[in-house]
C-alpha cells in the first residue's frame, strides 16, 4: 500500500497489489467463528481451500493444450534484489513471490488469507496472542532440502535483526512478542497485541532457507551474491517457480519449479522483461512482445482496434483523492462546511465519464466496492453536483465575495492558493484542470502545480507551506484506515498530511483491529466512514477501475483486485 | 606528441573532480533518497527509513561523502548501487556494450550517408541536388530524434505490421520468444540506429559540403585539374583529402551528444544501454550509480576528444600538436 500519483498510475497500483499480495491476508481464518469447545479459531487446512480454488475456477478455465508456453510480462523498473528482505518495490516484490513464499497466501477471489504456501492451517488461542502454524510437509527447498520448523525460525529472526537492512522490521519488531519451535512441523508465533490486523503487520515473513543463509552475518544479506541475484545458485525457495537468470536492466527469467507441490503452473518459463517507462512497455504489448499489461483509460481505444489483443476491468482498491493543509497555523479550510463545499461542487458523474473514460466509480464514504465496508446508503450524506449547495455553504461559514472579483474571501482572506499533484499523467492534468474550474464557479480560487512525487510528498510532508493536493492511493486489505486519518499518523509516521484528528474516530478504529468478528467489525468500519465522509478531511473523488490487456495466445487469463493469479490456470500458446 | 599526450591526461584530473563534484553536490540538493518511496508506504516505520538511511551513509553531509567516494575511487571502487547492491562497475560493463555499438553503428551510418552527400553537393554547387540536400539537412538537423524515433516506430513497426509488410521489432535488443541470434539482434538494431544517426547527418553533410567548397577553390585543386585528372579522381582523391581533416575533430567533439542524443533513444526503444541506466539511477536517486555514469560518460568524452587531436596530428602534418 503505497502512495501513487492518482488517476492514472498503473505501477504504483500495482505495488499496492502486491503489498495485498504479500502481507498475506487476514480474514476468513480468523473471522471463522471460535469453535464452541475451546475458543480456538482454526483456519481451513491446504487441501480443503485447494479443492475449493479448484471447483471455483474449474468452471471457467479450459484446459490447457500447451504447458510448455512462454509467459512475458513487462515491469518499469529494475529489480532491487532477490532476497524477499529487502525488495519493498511492485516488480520485485512480484518477482520474489513467484520464487520464495510465505506461511500463507491471499485468496485470489477475496484477499483473505487461505493457507496455500508453507503451512497447512493455523490455530489462534482462545486470547488471540498465540499462532500455531502446522507446516506443510510436502514442501521442498529447490535444492531437495526439507522445509521445516527450524527455517521458520530462522527466517523470523532474520527479519527482527535490524542489521538485515529489511524495511520491515520495524513494523514487525512492534507486532511479534516471540516464537517457538514446537517440533519438526509446528511453529509458535506470539503477537504483542491480540488483534485481527496481525498477519498483515508480519508482512514481508518470507521463508528463506536456513542451510543456505546461516553462514552469512545478517549485514552482509544485501550484498550477498544470493541476494543481488549474480549466484543464481544461492537463489533457493520454496515456490512454483526457480530463479534462472537476471540480465540487469533488460530481463528476469524464471523456470518451473517441476517439484512443486501442489499445482504447477502451465508454463514452462516466466519471462520479466524491464522497460524504461508505460509508453515503452506499451509499444512492446502492441507489438506482441509481451503477453499482459496493465492499461490506461486512454489506451483501451488502441487495444480494442488491433487484431490478438483483449482487455478486461475491475473495480480494485485504488482511489483519487484531494486532501486539505488542517494545520492549526492554516485557517482556509478549519470549517467543515468549506471542505463540504468543495465536494458540492464537483461533477463526479462527468468526471467518471469524460475523463476517466467510464473507468472509474463515483465515491461515497471512503470504501470500495470490494470492502466489506461498502456502504453508500449508509452515508448520511450523498454528495451530488450541486454548486448552490458549495456557495451557500460557503456563505455559512462566512466566505462571500465583498470585492466582486470572482473570489470569495472572509476577514480579508481570499480563497485563493496552490493545489499541489504529481506530474507525468496526462489524466492527472484532465482531472485538475476540470477541477480547477469547476471550483471557480463557486468563487474557489485554485492555482494547479504539477510536481514530481519526490518532491510532491516532501511538499506535503516536510513543512505547512502546501494547501491542497491530490494524490492516489490504496487501502490494504483489511480496509481499517487509521493510517490517513488517525491522530498519531502525521508524517513522518503515517499518511495523516492533513493534520486531521478526531478521538472518536480513532477509537472505533483501534476497535476494528481488535475485532475478530467479520460483521462486528464491519459495523465499525461503516460508522468510521460515516464520520470521514461528513468531516471530508479528504476528498475521495473516484475509486479506481483496473483495466488489464492481454495477448490472445494467453488463455485462463483473470486478474483481480487481489493481485495477478494467472499462475492458477493460465497457459500460453507456443 | 608523447608530452603531450600526457598533458592532456593530467588535465583530465582536474576535469574529473569538477564534473563529479558538481554532478554529486547538484544530486543531492534534488529533494528525495533512494528510500524516497518507502516515505509513503505506512507499513515501514520512520526509524527503520533512518536505519537503512544510516547504513548507506546518507546521514551525513553530502560534501563528506563526496570526499569518501573520491577516495574509493583512486582505489578503483565505484561503490555499490543503492538501488540493488550490486557494483557500479558491474552494472555499468553489463550495459556499455550496448551503448557503443548503437553509438558506433549510428556513426558509422550517418557519415556513410553523410560524406556523398556533402561531396556531391559541393561538387554540384548550386545545383538542385545541393539545394535539395542543403535543405534536407536543414530539416534534419531541427527534428527532435526522440520525436523522430517515435514516428519510426509507428510507421516502420506498427504500421508496416497492419498493413501486412516486414516490420521491425520496436523495443528492446532481442526478442523475448527464440531471439537472441544474429538476426534477431540486427533487426533490434535498425531503428535506433536510424534515429540516433538521421540527425548527425545534417550536421556531417553541411560541414563537408563547405569544407569541400572550400578546398575546391583552392590552387591545387585548380592544378589537379589543369592536369587533366578525371573528375572523380580530383573530388576523392585530392579535395576530400583535405576536406575530410577537420572531419576527424568534429567526430571527435561529436561523442558527447552523440551520448547526448543516446539518453533519448535509449528510452524510446527500451535500449538496456549507459543512456537508460544513467536516467533511471537519477529518478531512483541512486547516487553511487549516478556518479559512476556520469564518471563513464565524462571520461569517454574526454578520451574522444584527445584520440580526435592526436589522430588530427597525426593525419595532418602541418599541425603540430605539441
Amino acid at each position: 500500500m503505497k502512495r501513487f500519483r492518482g488517476a492514472a498510475l498503473r505501477p504504483a497500483l500495482a505495488i499496492a497489489l502486491a503489498l495485498g499480495l504479500l502481507a498475506p491476508f487476514a480474514a476468513s481464518a480468523q473471522d471463522s467463528s471460535p469453535s464452541p469447545t475451546d475458543g480456538v479459531i482454526r483456519s481451513p487446512t491446504r487441501q480443503e481451500i485447494h479443492a475449493e480454488l479448484q471447483a471455483a475456477f474449474a468452471e471457467t478455465d479450459e484446459p490447457a493444450q500447451n504447458t510448455e508456453g512462454v509467459y512475458v510480462t513487462g515491469v518499469t523498473s529494475d529489480l532491487q534484489s532477490v532476497n524477499p528482505y529487502l525488495v519493498e518495490s511492485s516488480p520485485s516484490l512480484d518477482v520474489v513471490g513467484l520464487v520464495y513464499e510465505g506461511l500463507y497466501n491471499s485468496d485470489p477471489r477475496t484477499g483473505e488469507p487461505i493457507p496455500t504456501a508453507l503451512a497447512d492451517y493455523w490455530e489462534i488461542s482462545p486470547d488471540r496472542l498465540t499462532y500455531t502454524f502446522y507446516l506443510n510437509k510436502d514442501a521442498r527447498w529447490h535444492d531437495g532440502v526439507d522445509v521445516t520448523a527450524e527455517d521458520v525460525a530462522f527466517s523470523l529472526e532474520a527479519l527482527s535483526n535490524p542489521a538485515t537492512g529489511s524495511a520491515y522490521t520495524g513494523a514487525f519488531n512492534e507486532a511479534v512478542d516471540s516464537w517457538q519451535v514446537i517440533d519438526q512441523d509446528t511453529i509458535q508465533i506470539v503477537a504483542k497485541e491480540p488483534r485481527f490486523t496481525f498477519l498483515y503487520d508480519i508482512q514481508g515473513l518470507f521463508i528463506v532457507p536456513k542451510h543456505i543463509w546461516e553462514n552469512v552475518p545478517f549485514e552482509e544479506w544485501a550484498t550477498d551474491p544470493g541476494s543481488t541475484g549474480q549466484d543464481p545458485a544461492r537463489i533457493i525457495g520454496t515456490g512454483p517457480y526457480r530463479f534462472n537468470s537476471w540480465l540487469q536492466g533488460q530481463e528476469i527469467s524464471l523456470v518451473r519449479n517441476e517439484d512443486y507441490y501442489e499445482h504447477k503452473p502451465n508454463f514452462r518459463e516466466y519471462l520479466i522483461r524491464i522497460y524504461p517507462d508505460a509508453e515503452a512497455q506499451f509499444n512492446a504489448f502492441l507489438n506482441g512482445d509481451i503477453d499482459a499489461i496493465g492499461l490506461e483509460p486512454e489506451q483501451v481505444q488502441v487495444v480494442e482496434n488491433t487484431d490478438g489483443l483483449s482487455w478486461q476491468s475491475w473495480p480494485e482498491r485504488g482511489f483519487v483523492y484531494y486532501e486539505f493543509n488542517l494545520d492549526p497555523s492554516v485557517p482556509l479550510f478549519q470549517d467543515k462546511r468549506v471542505r463540504q463545499a468543495f465536494m458540492w461542487a464537483l461533477d463526479r458523474e462527468s468526471i467518471v465519464n469524460d475523463i476517466m473514460r467510464g473507468f472509474g466509480e463515483v465515491a461515497t464514504g471512503t470504501h470500495p466496492e470490494i470492502s466489506p465496508g461498502y456502504a453508500p446508503d449508509r452515508m448520511t450524506t450523498k454528495y451530488t453536483y450541486d454548486p448552490e449547495r458549495a456557495k451557500q455553504l460557503l456563505a455559512e461559514a462566512g466566505w462571500t465575495d465583498t470585492n466582486g472579483n470572482g473570489t470569495v474571501d472572509k476577514d480579508g482572506q481570499e480563497m485563493s492558493f496552490e493545489f499541489l499533484y504529481a506530474s507525468g499523467s496526462p489524466t492527472n492534468d484532465t482531472l485538475v484542470a476540470y477541477l480547477q474550474d469547476a471550483w471557480r464557479q463557486v468563487g474557489i480560487d485554485m492555482q494547479p502545480r504539477a510536481l514530481d512525487l519526490p518532491t510532491l510528498i516532501e511538499s506535503t510532508t516536510s513543512n505547512n507551506e502546501w494547501r491542497m493536493a491530490m494524490y492516489g492511493f490504496g487501502w490494504d486489505a483489511t480496509f481499517i484506515q487509521d493510517v490517513m486519518f488517525g491522530c498519531d499518523q502525521t508524517p513522518p509516521v503515517g499518511f495523516n498530511d492533513m493534520k486531521y484528528c478526531n478521538p472518536e474516530l480513532d477509537e472505533i478504529h483501534d476497535q476494528a483491529k481488535r475485532e475478530f468478528d467479520e460483521e462486528k467489525r464491519r459495523e465499525l468500519l461503516i460508522q468510521a466512514s460515516d464520520i470521514v465522509n461528513e468531516e471530508q478531511p479528504v476528498g475521495i473523488i473516484t475509486f479506481s477501475v483496473a483495466i488489464g490487456a492481454y495477448n490472445d495466445r494467453v488463455h485462463n487469463y483473470h486478474e483481480s483486485a487481489w493481485g495477478n493469479q494467472s499462475y492458477v490456470g493460465l497457459w500460453v500458446e507456443e | 606528441m608523447g608530452r603531450f599526450i600526457i598533458r592532456r591526461l593530467l588535465l583530465m584530473i582536474p576535469l574529473t573532480v569538477g564534473v563529479t563534484f558538481l554532478t554529486f553536490g547538484l544530486m543531492n540538493l534534488i529533494p528525495g533518497s533512494p528510500y524516497t518511496n518507502l516515505r509513503s508506504n505506512p507499513r515501514i516505520r520512520p526509524s527503520d527509513i533512518a536505519r537503512l538511511e544510516e547504513q548507506l551513509g546518507l546521514n551525513r553531509p553530502w560534501p563528506v561523502r563526496y570526499v569518501e567516494w573520491l577516495g574509493d575511487l583512486l582505489q578503483g571502487d565505484l561503490g555499490r548501487s543503492m538501488q540493488n547492491q550490486v557494483p557500479v562497475i558491474d552494472r555499468i560493463s553489463a550495459v556499455l556494450p550496448n551503448t557503443l555499438l548503437l553509438t558506433t553503428t549510428a556513426l558509422i551510418f550517418s557519415l556513410v550517408i553523410a560524406v556523398p552527400l556533402g561531396v556531391y553537393a559541393a561538387a554540384r554547387h548550386r545545383s538542385w541536388f545541393d539545394r535539395g540536400t542543403n535543405l534536407a539537412t536543414v530539416a534534419l538537423w531541427a527534428i527532435p530524434n526522440a520525436w523522430l524515433a517515435i514516428m519510426l516506430v509507428v510507421l516502420f513497426s506498427f504500421k508496416f505490421k497492419e498493413w501486412g509488410l516486414p516490420s521491425l521489432p520496436a523495443t528492446g535488443i532481442t526478442s523475448p520468444r527464440g531471439g537472441g541470434d544474429l538476426m534477431d539482434r540486427i533487426k533490434h538494431l535498425i531503428l535506433p540506429t536510424i534515429s540516433l544517426g538521421l540527425i548527425q547527418i545534417g550536421i556531417w553533410s553541411a560541414y563537408i559540403r563547405s569544407s569541400m567548397l572550400e578546398a575546391l577553390h583552392s590552387d591545387f585543386i585548380r592544378t589537379a585539374r589543369a592536369k587533366g585528372l578525371a573528375n572523380r579522381a580530383v573530388l576523392f582523391s585530392h579535395a576530400f583529402r583535405n576536406a575530410f581533416l577537420p572531419l576527424v575533430t568534429l567526430v571527435g567533439l561529436s561523442i558527447p551528444s552523440l551520448f547526448g542524443g543516446a539518453i533519448l533513444i535509449e528510452s524510446v526503444f527500451a535500449w538496456n544501454g549507459m543512456g537508460l541506466l544513467a536516467l533511471q539511477a537519477v529518478e531512483q536517486r541512486d547516487y553511487t550509480l549516478v556518479m559512476g555514469t556520469t564518471l563513464m560518460f565524462a571520461v569517454l568524452t574526454m578520451l574522444a576528444n584527445l584520440i580526435a587531436d592526436v589522430l588530427y596530428g597525426v593525419l595532418d602534418p602541418r599541425v603540430r600538436v605539441d
